[in-house]
C-alpha cells in the first residue's frame, strides 16, 4: 500500500499537517492510521455508517467502523471462537486468542498503551475461552472494562468503577453526570450478545449489527430508548432544591452565638477549614434536602436570630 | 513573652451534632481560655498562629476517626492548621474527667507534632517553651482552677 502520507509529502500538497493527516485516515483506517508501520496483519476491514451490519462479519478480524467524514468512531471484533488475532497499533502490537472479552485490544486501537497477552489471559484465569464478538469505544476515555461481559462480578465493579469515575470527573467540572442511558443500552446488548453466543455457540449477524450500531450511538451521543446524552450545567449554589444540605450554627471564642446558616456539602464528611471556623464552634444541627433545611433556617432566623444573622427577615417573629 | 494581641493558639470545634456541642461545649471553652492565657508566640517563631480544630463526632455528622490528622502547613499566611478528632465514645458518657483528659492529651499531642513538622520543613518555633506552657495550662484544666470567665462546677 503506497501509504497516502507518504504520497502528500511528496507531492508537497499546501495544506496543514491536520487536514493531511485527517485525509489520510479515511484511506488508513484498517491498518490503524499507522502506515509506516507497512503492517496489515489480517487485512481488516472498515465499514461506514451507511453500510449494512453484515459488512461487520464479511472479513472478519478487526472491523473499522468509520463516519462519513472518515473518521474511525468505532471498532468491533468478530472473530471464531479462539482464532488468533494480532492487533498492531500505537508503536505496539499483541497477538490473543480472541476470546470476545473486550478491553485490551480495544484499548490499543483506542490510542492506548500497548497490552500484553498476559494481561489478557490473567483476567480470564489463564483460561482463553469463549467466542467473539467486542467493539471499542474508540477515542472514549471509559474505562474499557466496562463493557467486560464475560465475568458478572467484574462487570458489576467496573460500572461501579464507571461511575465513580464519571461522577468524580463531573464533580470536578462543576456539571452534573449526563444521563448514562446510550452507553447503558451498549452494555445492555453486549451482554445479550454474550448469552447468545453462551447459548448458541454462534453470533448472528443482527446482534453483532445491533451492538456496533448502538456503541455507535453511545460514542455520538445520540439519545437512544428516551435516553438523554445532554451535559448539563450544575444548578445554582442558591437554587432551592432536593439537594444535601446541612443547618449549622456558628459561635466565636467566647461561645457566643452568632447564627444560623445553611451550607452545601455533596460529600458530608468535608471539612469546615480552620479559617471558615476562626477559633469559634460550628456545629452541624441538622441535615437533609436544602428544600426543607432552608425552610428550618428561616424558621429559626426568624424566631432567634444570631447577630451575623443579617437577612431582612431575622427577628421577624423574636416575640413569638 | 509578650502577648503580641492576636492568640498564638487557637481551638476551633467542627461538631457533629447538638448532642456533642451540649456535652463538649463547656470543656472546649475552659480549654480555648487557658491556651489564649498561656500560649503565647516566641520571640524568634516565624509561625503567627497555630490554629487546631476538634471535629468532634455527633448525631448529625461523625467522621469515625480518633487522634490527629491533616496536619497543614501555610507559609505564605503563617500558620499551621490540624485537626484533633473527637469519637462519640469520649463524650457520649458524660464524664467530664475523660472528657477533659482527651482534650488535653490531644492537643499536647497535636503540637508536639506540629512543632516537629514545622521544625522539618524549616521554620523555627519554639517547642521547649510551648510545652511549658502547655503542662501549665494542663494542671489549672485538669484542676479546673484559673479558668476565668468559665464555670468550675465540671467536677
Amino acid at each position: 500500500m503506497p501509504g497516502v502520507l507518504a504520497l502528500a509529502n511528496r507531492t508537497r500538497i499546501k495544506t496543514s499537517h491536520r487536514q493531511r493527516r485527517k485525509a489520510a485516515s479515511a484511506h488508513l483506517v484498517y491498518i490503524l492510521n499507522n502506515p509506516l508501520s507497512g503492517v496489515d496483519p489480517t487485512g481488516y476491514a472498515a465499514c461506514s455508517l451507511d453500510d449494512e451490519a453484515s459488512c461487520l462479519l464479511q472479513d472478519g478480524g478487526v472491523n473499522t467502523i468509520v463516519n462519513k467524514a472518515g473518521d474511525t468512531i468505532a471498532t468491533t471484533v468478530v472473530a471464531d471462537k479462539g482464532q488468533n488475532l494480532t492487533v498492531t497499533g500505537n508503536g505496539g502490537s499483541i497477538s490473543a486468542t480472541f476470546t470476545g472479552r473486550t478491553g485490551d485490544i480495544s484499548r490499543v486501537l483506542a490510542g492506548g498503551p500497548p497490552s500484553d497477552i498476559g494481561a489478557i489471559s490473567q483476567r480470564t484465569n489463564g483460561t482463553l475461552d469463549g467466542t467473539a464478538a467486542s467493539y471499542a469505544l474508540g477515542q472514549d476515555k471509559s474505562p474499557g472494562s466496562t463493557f467486560d461481559f464475560m465475568a458478572a462480578d467484574q462487570q458489576a465493579q467496573s460500572k461501579a468503577d464507571f461511575e465513580a469515575y464519571r461522577a468524580h470527573t463531573f464533580a470536578n467540572e462543576g456539571l452534573e453526570p449526563f444521563a448514562i442511558h446510550p452507553l447503558e443500552a451498549v452494555f445492555q446488548t453486549a451482554q445479550g450478545t454474550y448469552n447468545e453466543i453462551d447459548q448458541t455457540g454462534d453470533l448472528s449477524m443482527e446482534s453483532a449489527g445491533t451492538l456496533a450500531v448502538s456503541a455507535m450511538a453511545a460514542m455520538l451521543h445520540v439519545p437512544m430508548a428516551g435516553g438523554r446524552s445532554v451535559t448539563k450545567k450544575a444548578p445554582h449554589g442558591n437554587k432551592i432544591d432536593s439537594r444535601p444540605a446541612t443547618l449549622y450554627e456558628k459561635y466565636d471564642k467566647d461561645g457566643n452565638f452568632l447564627k444560623h446558616g445553611i451550607t452545601r456539602h455533596e460529600n458530608p464528611s468535608k471539612r469546615y477549614t480552620a479559617k471558615q471556623i476562626n477559633g469559634g464552634t460550628v456545629v452541624r444541627t441538622d441535615r437533609g434536602p436544602r428544600s426543607e433545611i432552608v425552610k428550618k433556617e428561616r424558621d429559626l432566623v426568624e424566631r432567634d436570630p444570631g447577630q451575623d444573622n443579617r437577612e431582612p427577615w431575622a427577628g421577624n417573629r423574636r416575640e413569638e | 513573652m509578650t502577648n503580641m494581641g492576636s492568640d498564638f493558639v487557637t481551638l476551633g470545634a467542627d461538631v457533629g451534632g447538638k448532642d456533642a456541642f451540649i456535652a463538649v461545649n463547656q470543656h472546649v471553652l475552659g480549654l480555648r481560655t487557658l491556651l489564649r492565657q498561656e500560649c503565647f508566640k516566641g520571640t524568634g517563631d516565624s509561625l503567627d498562629e497555630i490554629a487546631l480544630v476538634l471535629r468532634v463526632d455527633g448525631s448529625v455528622q461523625a467522621w469515625g476517626k480518633t487522634g490527629i490528622g491533616n496536619i497543614s502547613l501555610q507559609k505564605k499566611k503563617r500558620f499551621v492548621t490540624g485537626d484533633i478528632f473527637v469519637p462519640a465514645d469520649v463524650w457520649s458518657t458524660g464524664d467530664a474527667v475523660s472528657i477533659r483528659r482527651f482534650l488535653m492529651d490531644q492537643v499536647t499531642y497535636a503540637i508536639r507534632l506540629v512543632v516537629e513538622y514545622v521544625n522539618q520543613e524549616g521554620i523555627s518555633l519554639d517547642g521547649e517553651s510551648l510545652e511549658d506552657a502547655l503542662e501549665n495550662v494542663r494542671q489549672l484544666y485538669l484542676d479546673g482552677t484559673g479558668i476565668k470567665g468559665v464555670s468550675d462546677e465540671w467536677h
